[in-house]
């Protein structure tokens, strides 16, 4: 039950929305965007792995081969 | 106990969602799907406890390992889809999430039709006419 995952994602979220603030104000449009979805390509890698040790663990609990 | 970290896990990654929801919805979804995650891998602990006394039950009462592997692969099947359903239901993708349950609702069949057979098998055995009439 690490809950250091979920702050880690949380983080990462209100970091990028705050920059993307930022970054709207000082009219650069651009690169705000790459800033929101380089936040989301991290958070999805980080995801991805939770869930593919999930999946790992659920074919081992209910023998799904 | 188990169940006070469960609550103030969920909580907390509740309270975290509502301030992401509103500014980065797509993150959102993301920090959900993993608050599921670990939070079903908390309780998987306890799921092999019970399946290992489910198996040691099934060997003493010397039922076909066939019957109880079939019946965990349904077990797991329903809960991995209901898992992957609700989470594509809290992006707001339905017609996504129904089409999830249909997949895991035919698989579920086709795992159960073996047994249903076998069942037949035994039933048709035990009437007086036998196999054939």
């Amino acid at each position: 039950m690490d809950i250091t995952q979920i702050f880690q994602i949380a983080g990462i979220g209100i970091f990028v929305a705050v920059f993307y603030a930022i970054l709207k104000e000082a009219k650069r449009e651009e690169l705000a965007q790459l800033l929101a979805i380089s936040g989301v390509a991290l958070v999805t890698l980080m995801v991805i792995r939770l869930i593919s040790g999930l999946f790992n663990e659920v074919r081992a609990v209910f023998f799904l081969q | 106990m188990e169940v006070l970290q469960i609550v103030g896990f969920g909580l907390i990654a509740t309270v975290l969602l509502v301030i992401l929801r509103k500014q980065r919805p797509e993150m959102a979804v993301q920090l959900s799907i993993a608050a599921g995650v670990i939070l079903f891998l908390f309780i998987l602990t306890k799921v092999t406890a019970v399946v290992q006394v489910l198996d040691d039950l099934a060997n003493r009462a010397q039922i076909n390992r066939y019957y109880l592997t079939t019946l965990l692969k349904i077990v797991g099947i329903a809960y991995v889809a209901e898992f992957g359903a609700q989470i594509c239901r809290d992006a707001g993708e339905g017609a996504i999430a129904s089409k999830v349950e249909l997949g895991a609702k035919v698989l579920v069949l086709v795992l159960a039709l073996p047994i249903v057979l076998a069942l037949m098998e035994s039933l048709i055995n035990l009437l007086p006419g036998g196999a054939s009439p």
